[in-house]
């Protein structure tokens, strides 16, 4: 059996008081696109900066295509192609300036190196800004050189975190056909974003992290079937009351409503109202989707903007 | 160790001095202004400790050339800084290069820097003020190579212990100056009270001086000035050791622009 290009045993890490990663186990099989999905603060970043020797973790294992990346980072950044979720590019430098130190740095030279350089600006549409300077570029244009010097000498492993920030919507699809892209010609992805609406997008399998912990993988499809149907959420004003002969979870004020079919639920829930609706607030559906996944496994709304996160340093 | 990819981080930061040039002519346009404006006052100096054909450019062009090499010091820890600002460090910790080719890559640049400027400025106090050195020009290197290399170990030093490259300029230049003044850089140490120029053994730039000024005015060659080299590598050697213990390549810098 060939070994996954990453795998990840009961990764632990803390800042102080904060717990980072609590146990995380992940494995990203060769040639696959693994979507990272969690909240601001879910542990993202710190875990794809162990995976590249940028920080140390407290326990566990990681290994890169077979390398023990904890004991050996050098070897193991030989396969890693890193995007890192803060924009690094060097401004005062061209385009073309910025790609060929870095594919140098990955031990291209001449003829490989300039075909390199050619294959990546022309998967992120940057064939026509090679002479620009890359401080004079629009925030997805740099966003776009950014992840292209990650693809720089075909690593096995690509890590990119939170690739999108900030990106305009030409970007946001180059990206993700890139990503597809990648998976097609046997790169193994591991992408990690807060939006929900992404990883759909991305069509791979999805790792959802929530508070340093792995809560949830799988398909999305198969997440989705495994985790109920549709959810009607009611919220009041003040506190919520009581529904009998529904399937509710009651969390202050809110309501939810599990059910296979929210039109025709409508009328049973209004029924058990009764005289209760006056303090109703708001009645949302929210069909199935890795949204009701993520509200069944934590009992919270995924609101990825909810933490005010300090963008990980 | 990867030479090739030292070379390619050595080119980007070259490349990077080159674009902006402005910074370069302040480290030679300053010392000599400052020289044309010290010499004959250091003239009258040297004539009254007995040199009597000194013009003042035995003490304007070592002295404001050992001064102004720290600002060269500052420079080199200014450029992990900038790194750091255009979060570009973590990407280049994250690249294959290990971390001598990144601290080669980075600091050999500025170390070269260090020597050039000083060379054009010896070169340049010939040419422009009169200065004779009557020594031998191998003994002038090494004491040149010497003091560039104590400087840009300082200068690395104190990146190291500073957070932020605010803390780095302030302590950099400040130190520059005080070791100028103590080290007999600024003005002739002769002229000092006795317990500033015990001081100033603590400098390295008083054995630069000591070096400089025995080549220039005494005709020293290559034997005389092994003893302040030694001090000069001695003190590299301690600010070096500062830097690899206190040296996180983990931390994150606060530049501001
Ligand atoms: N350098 C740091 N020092 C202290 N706490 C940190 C640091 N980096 C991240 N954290 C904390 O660790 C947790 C995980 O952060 P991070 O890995 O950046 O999550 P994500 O990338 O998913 O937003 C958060 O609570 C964050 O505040
Ligand atoms: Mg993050």
């Amino acid at each position: 059996m060939i070994e996954a290009a990453l795998e990840i045993e009961a990764l632990k890490k803390r800042y102080g008081e904060i717990v980072a990663l609590d146990g995380v186990d992940l494995t990203v099989p060769r040639g696959e696109v693994i979507g990272l999905l969690g909240p601001n603060g879910a542990g993202k970043t710190t875990l794809v900066s162990i995976v590249c020797g940028l920080r140390r973790a407290d326990a566990g294992t990681v290994r890169v295509c077979g390398i023990d990346a904890l004991a050996d980072p050098q070897s193991a950044r030989g396969h890693i192609g890193l995007a890192p979720q803060e924009l690094g590019v060097y401004p005062i430098d061209s385009v073309h300036q910025n790609l060929r130190l870095f594919g140098e740095l990955c031990g291209l030279r001449s003829a490989n190196l300039q075909s390199q350089i050619e294959a990546v600006s022309a998967a992120l549409r940057l064939t026509d800004l090679m002479d620009r300077k890359a401080g004079e570029l629009s925030g997805g244009q740099k966003r776009r050189l950014h992840t292209a010097i990650a693809l720089l000498g075909e690593p096995h492993l690509i890590l990119m975190d939170e690739a999108t920030t900030g990106a305009d919507v030409e970007t946001r699809a180059a990206l993700i056909q890139v990503v597809r892209d990648l998976a097609g010609r046997g790169s193994s992805v591991l992408y990690s974003t807060h939006y929900l609406g992404e990883v759909e997008d991305l069509e791979a399998r999805v790792v959802i992290i929530d508070n340093g912990r792995i809560i949830a993988e799988g398909s999305i499809t198969n997440l989705i079937a495994g985790n109920g149907g549709s959810i009607v959420e009611l919220v009041f004003n003040g506190k919520a009351p009581i529904l009998r002969g529904l399937d509710v979870t009651v969390d202050e004020s809110v309501v939810r409503v599990r059910t296979e079919d929210p039109g025709r639920e409508m009328g049973a829930i209004f029924a058990a109202l009764g005289d209760e609706a006056r303090h109703l607030q708001s009645v949302e559906i929210i069909n199935p989707s890795l949204e009701t996944v993520f509200l069944e496994l934590t009992g919270r709304r995924y609101e990825p903007e909810e933490n005010v996160d300090v963008m990980a340093s | 160790m990867s030479w090739r990819r030292s070379w390619a981080l050595i080119r980007h930061e070259l490349k990077a001095l080159n674009d902006d040039p402005g910074s370069l002519v302040f480290l030679l346009i300053m010392p000599l202004l400052m020289m044309g404006l010290m010499k004959p006052l250091f003239g009258l100096s040297l004539q009254a400790d007995g040199f009597v054909g000194a013009n003042g450019a035995e003490q304007a062009v070592p002295g404001m050339a050992a001064m102004f090499v720290t600002f060269t010091g500052s420079f080199a820890g200014f450029t992990f800084f900038r790194e750091h600002g255009w979060h570009t460090w973590d990407r280049l910790r994250a690249s294959q290069a290990t971390t001598p080719d990144i601290m080669v890559g980075k600091l050999a640049p500025t170390m070269t820097i260090a020597v050039a400027q000083m060379v054009a400025l010896f070169a340049l106090g010939v040419a422009l003020f009169d200065l004779v050195i009557v020594g031998s020009l191998a003994a002038l290197s090494m004491i040149v190579i010497g003091f560039s290399l104590a400087m840009l170990s300082f200068g690395m030093a104190i990146t190291s212990l500073s957070r932020t490259s605010l803390q780095l300029n302030t302590y950099v230049n400040l130190a520059g100056i005080v070791f100028a003044g103590v080290g007999g850089a600024l003005v002739p140490i002769t002229v000092l009270p006795e317990w500033v120029q015990s001081a100033g053994r603590f400098t390295p730039t008083y054995w630069a001086m000591d070096g400089f000024l025995d080549v220039i005015l005494a005709g020293a060659g290559i034997a005389d000035v092994v003893v302040p080299t030694l001090v000069l590598l001695g003190f590299s050697a301690i600010f070096t050791a500062v830097t690899a213990l206190r040296f996180r390549f983990e931390e994150s810098k606060v530049y501001v622009a």
